[in-house]
C-alpha cells in the first residue's frame, strides 16, 4: 500500500505534458522569422527617429519661411540697400585711411625738430623768455 | 555538441547556427518547464518564442558562467511569470475552464488527479505557480530556485509552502464534490 502509493506520488511529480511532435522545427522557423524581423525592425529604429526629426525641422522652417512671405517681413526694405550703397561707396575704407592719416600725422608732430628749437632759441626767444624755459626746465 | 562546442561556433560568426543547436538541445526541457506553468500549449508557444528572441538579444553578452540551459531556464521562468502576470488581469474577463481545455488536449498525458492538480496550479499567484512547478516537477534545490528567481531560500521555502497548502485544500474540495 505504501509502496503503492510512492509510486502513485512519483507519477504524479512526473509532468503530464509532452511536446507535439515537430515541434522544435516550427519554433526554430518562427524564432528565426522574429530574429530577422527584429534586425530590420533596427534598422528602421534608427533610421525613423533620424528622419522624423529631420522633417520637424524642415516642416517648423518650412512654415516659418511661409509666415514671413505672407506677411511680407521678407520684403527688402530701403534701409539694408542705403547700409549696402555706404558701404559700396567706400565709406568705410576712406574713414580707415583717414585715420590712419591722422595718427601718422599726430606721430610726426610729437617729433621736434632739434634745428628748430635752435633757431627759436637764437633767434626769436627774448631775454626775458629765457629765464622762464629755463624754469620749466629745471 | 557541448555547450563550449556550441559557444565556439557561435563566437567564430556561426551564429544562427548555433543559436538553432542551442533550441535543438535544451528546446525540449525548457518547453515542459514552461507548459508546466502556463498549461495551455499556445501559451507556451509564445513564451517559448519570447524566451529565445530574448536569449538571442543577450547572446552577445553570455558569458558562459553558467551553463546554456541554467541561463536559458532563468530567462524562461520569468518570461513566463511576466506572461502569466498579463494574463492574469485577461482571465478576470474571460475565465479558461482548465479542465475541459486539457481534455481536448492531445500533448495531455493525465489522469483525474492530474487535472485536478492542473487547476489548482492554475489558482496559484504567477510567483507561487513557479516555485512550485521548480520544485515539485523539476525537483530542483531551493539554492538553485534562489539563484534563478533572485529571491531568498527561506522565502521561497514558505512560498511553496502556502502554494502547497492552498493547493492541497483546493484539491480536496474539488475531489470532495
Amino acid at each position: 500500500m505504501r509502496v503503492q502509493k510512492m509510486e502513485n506520488r512519483k507519477e504524479h511529480m512526473e509532468s503530464p505534458f509532452k511536446m507535439p511532435d515537430g515541434y522544435l522545427s516550427a519554433l526554430e522557423n518562427a524564432v528565426g522569422e522574429r530574429i530577422a524581423a527584429e534586425d530590420k525592425q533596427g534598422f528602421k529604429a534608427v533610421l525613423k527617429p533620424a528622419l522624423i526629426l529631420a522633417c520637424t525641422f524642415g516642416l517648423i522652417f518650412g512654415m516659418g519661411y511661409g509666415v514671413l512671405s505672407l506677411t511680407g517681413t521678407l520684403k527688402e526694405d530701403s534701409a539694408p540697400q542705403e547700409s549696402i550703397a555706404i558701404i559700396d561707396e567706400g565709406l568705410i575704407d576712406s574713414h580707415f585711411i583717414d585715420f590712419y592719416e591722422e595718427t601718422a600725422f599726430l606721430a610726426e608732430e610729437d617729433a621736434i625738430d632739434e634745428n628748430f628749437v635752435i633757431n627759436y632759441l637764437e633767434n626769436e626767444a627774448t631775454d626775458t623768455d629765457l629765464p622762464e624755459i629755463y624754469a620749466q626746465l629745471q | 555538441m557541448d555547450d563550449k562546442q556550441i559557444l565556439e561556433l557561435y563566437n567564430s560568426g556561426e551564429k544562427r547556427q548555433a543559436f538553432n543547436l542551442i533550441i535543438r538541445k535544451y528546446g525540449e526541457r525548457l518547453y515542459l518547464h514552461i507548459r508546466q506553468m502556463t498549461i495551455c500549449h499556445d501559451d507556451a508557444n509564445d513564451c517559448m518564442q519570447n524566451t529565445f528572441i530574448r536569449a538571442w538579444q543577450a547572446m552577445d553578452n553570455f558569458r558562459g558562467e553558467s551553463n546554456i540551459y541554467t541561463w536559458l531556464y532563468r530567462i524562461g521562468t520569468n518570461e513566463t511569470i511576466n506572461f502569466l502576470r498579463k494574463q492574469k488581469i485577461k482571465n478576470v474577463f474571460s475565465p479558461i475552464d482548465i479542465a475541459a481545455h486539457l481534455a481536448d488536449d492531445p500533448s495531455f498525458n493525465g489522469d483525474k488527479a492530474q487535472i485536478a492538480l492542473q487547476e489548482a496550479l492554475s489558482k496559484l499567484p504567477p510567483r507561487q505557480k513557479a516555485v512550485f512547478t521548480m520544485r515539485y516537477y523539476d525537483e530542483m534545490p531551493y539554492e538553485k530556485i534562489s539563484e534563478i528567481l533572485g529571491t531568498s531560500v527561506s522565502s521561497l521555502k514558505a512560498s511553496y509552502h502556502f502554494a502547497y497548502t492552498k493547493m492541497k485544500k483546493w484539491i480536496l474540495n474539488y475531489l470532495g464534490d
